[in-house]
């Protein structure tokens, strides 16, 4: 798998791109979170993850054709509003892209001190959209994938917990063999 | 641990010729595509309502069952005529549009805080021809059957 970087707003967010893949992940995840057939069926066929007492309390319906007008809306939303977080972090207000991200506290990178891979939400409260991402400087992040989360925990989410993981472990490496990390502090 | 980030830049390419299509389309097209979801929206509730498949629509559309997959995309740019005629097969109403009797900027903001009057087309033959039944100015409000 080759793995290229790709800018979205230089500067301050790149994306990775995956050989063989049609676009990059950042635009990846809002080609999907845009495209209803796809999340009918995400809906549809993670129905059992939703019938919880707490999406029941926090949704309105968990009809999937409901659920997938809910997430365009919000990915919608969520484009405008990282495009405000960019104009933001070029003039040196607040939002920006270090307020947007946050730390993913997984077990997984606890043995990680200073870096840990950087989770955003969407507009909803509460979001199911979440783009993942590493952060290599301040105000400077590489978006690596954006998945839908359903659950408390990523590990619960089949998707997500396939495709994460391994394309986290896989950009470090990158990052690793083209200098772009010190590899030599990387487990400190 | 530390990055560099010059290098970063260094390697970092432009989006490609797919990924910037991608994104121009979206900021360019975000107004429409946000109606053709709504209108999308509406025809798989009232499918899900009346137990009716995607090929059951097809078939009452008398296209392919990709056809109705497109326009269930929610990226289609409908024609009035496409409109019509799913109201007409599915036997509900999927738009209503409300002619705006003030004129107004042509703004989303504009049109939230604007107060709508009904206005009305009324076919009454007491009123003199000459009288004007409603100022029509557009915008016009669209608003989506419930």
């Amino acid at each position: 798998m080759k793995v290229e970087l790709r800018q979205i707003y230089p500067d301050h967010l790149y994306a990775v791109f995956f050989d063989g893949k049609d676009l990059n992940e950042y635009e990846m995840a809002f080609k999907l979170w845009d495209d209803e057939e796809y999340l009918v069926k995400y809906f549809e066929d993670n129905k059992k993850l939703l019938n919880t007492d707490y999406w029941r309390s926090k949704l309105q319906s968990l009809h999937p054709v409901f659920l997938a007008k809910s997430i365009r809306d919000e990915s919608h939303e969520l484009i405008a509003y990282i495009k405000d977080i960019a104009w933001n972090t070029s003039n040196d207000y607040i939002p920006d892209f270090d307020s947007f991200f946050e730390p993913l506290r997984d077990s997984r990178y606890a043995h990680l001190t200073e870096y840990i891979p950087q989770k955003s939400y969407g507009t909803s409260n509460p979001s199911m959209l979440q783009l993942y991402a590493l952060r290599i400087d301040t105000n400077c992040y590489i978006v690596i994938y954006g998945g839908i989360k359903l659950t408390h925990k990523i590990e619960e989410t089949p998707l997500l917990n396939k495709e994460l993981f391994p394309k986290i472990d896989y950009v470090i490496q990158y990052l690793k063999a083209n200098g772009i990390s010190d590899t030599d502090d990387f487990l400190e | 641990m530390k990055f560099n980030v010059e290098k970063l830049k260094a390697i970092a390419r432009p989006m490609s010729p797919e990924d910037k299509a991608a994104f121009d389309f979206r900021n360019e097209n975000e107004e429409w595509l946000y109606l053709s979801s709504i209108i999308a929206y509406k025809i798989r509730m009232i499918l899900s309502d009346k137990g009716l498949s995607q090929s059951e629509l097809s078939d009452m559309l008398s296209v392919t069952p990709a056809q109705v997959s497109k326009l269930l995309s929610g990226k289609v740019n409908f024609e009035l005529k496409t409109i019509a005629k799913l109201q007409a097969v599915l036997g509900e109403p999927i738009i209503e549009v409300n002619l705006l009797s003030k004129k107004s900027k042509n703004t989303e903001t504009d049109r939230k805080e604007q107060s709508v009057e009904p206005c009305y087309y009324v076919n009454d033959n007491k009123r003199n021809s000459t009288d004007r039944v409603a100022e029509i100015s557009f915008p016009m409000e669209y608003k989506i059957c419930e």
